[in-house]
């Protein structure tokens, strides 16, 4: 499916984008592309609601906020992985956040047109975002890196999508 | 008229995307392209910060005293030499520390992650290998695959001070810090206490506070963790100890305010 | 026998430390002591001019050297003594362990002067690569061996310290008088270990 991909800094702003699509499968329709970061950054008031909460993905308890849209997970103590967030006429949401607040989110679509519901599947995905936010930390160690500027490196953006070839896009 | 003119991420790409050329916040998002080859064989043979493994025992963890010290001098003595009061020498040594901390942050808990029992472990960085095929290369050398569960990021103050008094201090000093009390008087004021600093160790107290680049490093990662707030170092002697130092942590209201609201 | 003053003299012959232990004795004033380290570093060069005539001499006549003239490799014995117990490994500062200052060492102190008596006093130095001399003062006049090992222990500590208290702080500009309480402190605790 194809997926859109940003990693938010500090300020709101985007420090890396990444569209994943693979030619067997669906790719977004143009006039959607170009909403793509109007729908992330919405999902952005989500993300700042579930970083301070204790146990974000404890489960689906409805009577908190954004509760209701977040998917079932099993009772880890991990609180970098939020699962999915949010959803938006059929994309799914998912967000992760890396120790120092780097929000890391991502637009599933869905690989029919039908307007289905995207499955979320939470293993590779979270091990998408692990592995980027190993990438991640290694770009924070080049001292030429300034936190919340965009990442320009070629080698990031390769992997990053060798990554997606590897995780998502199947 | 300047060059960088920030598109609409438009659906039409303006260049094809053949050869990777990293993310460029003026085209927006890029396409995986389907002949886009997944790694070109130049950036995986380049030296590359990304070809280095994040383990810690990917490198000697032991660092000698002495080199740590004349270091240390000579950041002193530049910061000395480009300053003319002693707050501006304290600001440049504190502001040198502040972009360690948020590495620091990152780093250490990241490496706290992985468990000691995960495959890669006794492993560190295949990179020094002079050819790499091209999937394979990082695949290796990756720790990510070998976490299970992340560590938990840290939400409330105390629990973040102890990452600092502990995790933070035991990587750059060898040891726990040697104290970590809340002041009585105020809500948000926390002290860690330290009572013979390594890097302050063998310089004889003077005017200057060296150990202002140590509160850098606290403020650094206390503020990338979304804590802002104040830290200053103070001279403490006592009769054992005569070079003890407090670093007084001072949070911003509203970090009091979200724990209220969130606890 | 007591330590009556250390002195650190740079590689031009200035006094760049100066430090009594014992109140009572007899002092000198500054200008004296600027003078005394002026002609030990006038002695010095002149002994090192002389030293490498009866270098060979000595070397010629075998394993007996010159009391005040050492050999080129000659090492010092390690002098246990020296309060090494109460040196926890936290006063080593960065020297690595107690072990560095376990073993005998070399004395770079090839050519020139190591000892003087006097009727009062005796007077040891102890000489770095670097051109930098340490000169303990004592109060009694001794020729015995091992009381010049124990000032030669003594003395290369007091370079420890130097190393890490002196040119480890950004603070102080090299060549140039010592003022660091950090050294002043430790070498008093050395001192009196003694």
């Amino acid at each position: 499916m194809p997926c859109y991909f940003a990693i938010i800094g500090a300020k709101d702003n985007p420090i890396y984008e990444a569209e994943f699509t693979s030619p067997q499968l669906n790719q977004f329709p143009p006039e959607l592309k170009e909403l793509n970061p109007f729908i992330l950054h919405a999902s952005l008031d989500i993300v700042e609601d579930l970083q301070w909460q204790t146990h974000p993905q404890a489960g689906g308890n409805t009577s908190t906020s954004g509760g209701f849209l977040r998917s079932r997970h099993s009772a880890s103590n991990s609180n970098c992985y939020l699962g999915k967030i949010d959803h938006f006429y059929g994309l799914a949401i998912t967000a992760y956040l890396s120790y120092g607040n780097m929000k890391f989110v991502m637009i599933h679509s869905s690989n029919s047109n039908n307007g289905a519901p995207v499955q979320i599947e939470d293993g590779p995905v979270k091990s998408f975002y692990q592995e980027v936010h190993e990438l991640y930390v290694k770009t924070l160690m080049n001292p030429f890196y300034k936190l919340n500027d965009p990442i320009t490196s070629p080698v990031f953006d390769n992997r990053v999508r060798a990554l997606a070839k590897r995780y998502l896009t199947r | 008229m300047s060059q960088k003119i920030i598109n609409p991420s438009t659906s039409v790409a303006p260049a094809k995307h053949s050869d990777s050329t990293g993310y460029d916040y003026t085209i927006g998002p890029q396409q995986t392209l389907p002949n886009a080859p997944s790694l070109s064989k130049a950036t995986t043979s380049l030296p590359s910060v990304y070809n280095e493994s994040l383990h810690a025992s990917a490198r000697n963890p032991q660092v000698s005293l002495a080199a740590y010290a004349f270091l240390f001098q000579e950041l002193v003595t530049q910061a000395r030499n480009a300053s003319k009061s002693v707050s501006e020498i304290e600001l440049r040594l504190h502001r040198n520390g502040y972009h360690l901390g948020i590495r620091l942050l990152e780093l250490l808990n990241f490496r706290s992650s992985v468990s000691p029992g995960s495959k890669n472990f006794f492993k560190p960085g295949n990179s020094s290998q002079g050819v790499n095929v091209a999937s394979s290369a990082f695949q290796e050398d990756s720790l990510a695959q070998g976490i299970a569960n992340m560590k938990r990021r840290d939400l409330r103050m105390v629990e973040i001070l102890q990452f600092i008094h502990g995790t933070v201090w035991s990587y750059l000093f060898g040891r726990v810090g040697d104290d970590l009390v809340k002041s009585s008087e105020r809500e948000n004021e926390f002290m860690i206490i330290d009572n013979s600093p390594l890097l302050t160790r063998f310089i004889s107290s003077t005017n200057v506070q060296c150990d202002f680049f140590v509160c850098g490093i606290i403020e650094g990662i206390l503020d990338s963790a979304s804590f802002p707030c104040n830290v200053t170092a103070h001279s403490v002697p006592e009769q054992n100890f005569d070079q003890k130092v407090v670093f007084v942590v001072r949070f911003e209201p509203q970090v009091l305010e979200r724990e209220a609201l969130r606890s | 026998m007591a330590i009556q003053t250390i002195l650190v003299i740079n590689r031009s012959g200035g006094l760049v430390y100066q430090r009594d232990f014992l109140p009572s004795a007899a002092k000198l004033t500054s200008n004296e002591y600027l003078i005394l380290a002026g002609t030990l570093q006038g002695v010095v060069a002149i002994a090192s001019q002389i030293a490498p005539k009866s270098l060979q001499i000595s070397a010629k006549q075998g394993a007996k050297t010159g009391s005040e003239l050492g050999d080129a490799t000659q090492t010092v014995p390690y002098v246990g003594s020296l309060g090494s117990s109460a040196a926890s490994a936290a006063d080593l500062g960065s020297f690595l362990g107690p072990d560095f200052f376990n073993e005998s060492f070399t004395s770079w102190n090839t050519k020139g002067l190591k000892h003087v008596t006097t009727d009062q006093n005796s007077l040891f130095l102890y000489q770095t690569l670097t051109g930098l001399k340490f000169v303990a003062v004592s109060t009694q006049n001794t020729t015995n061996a091992m009381a010049v090992s124990i000032a030669e222990n003594l003395l290369r500590k007091a370079y420890c310290l130097y190393a890490d208290y002196v040119m480890k702080n950004p603070f102080y500009e090299p060549e140039m008088p010592i003022r660091c309480e950090l050294f002043d402190k430790k070498l008093g605790e050395l001192v009196a270990q003694l």
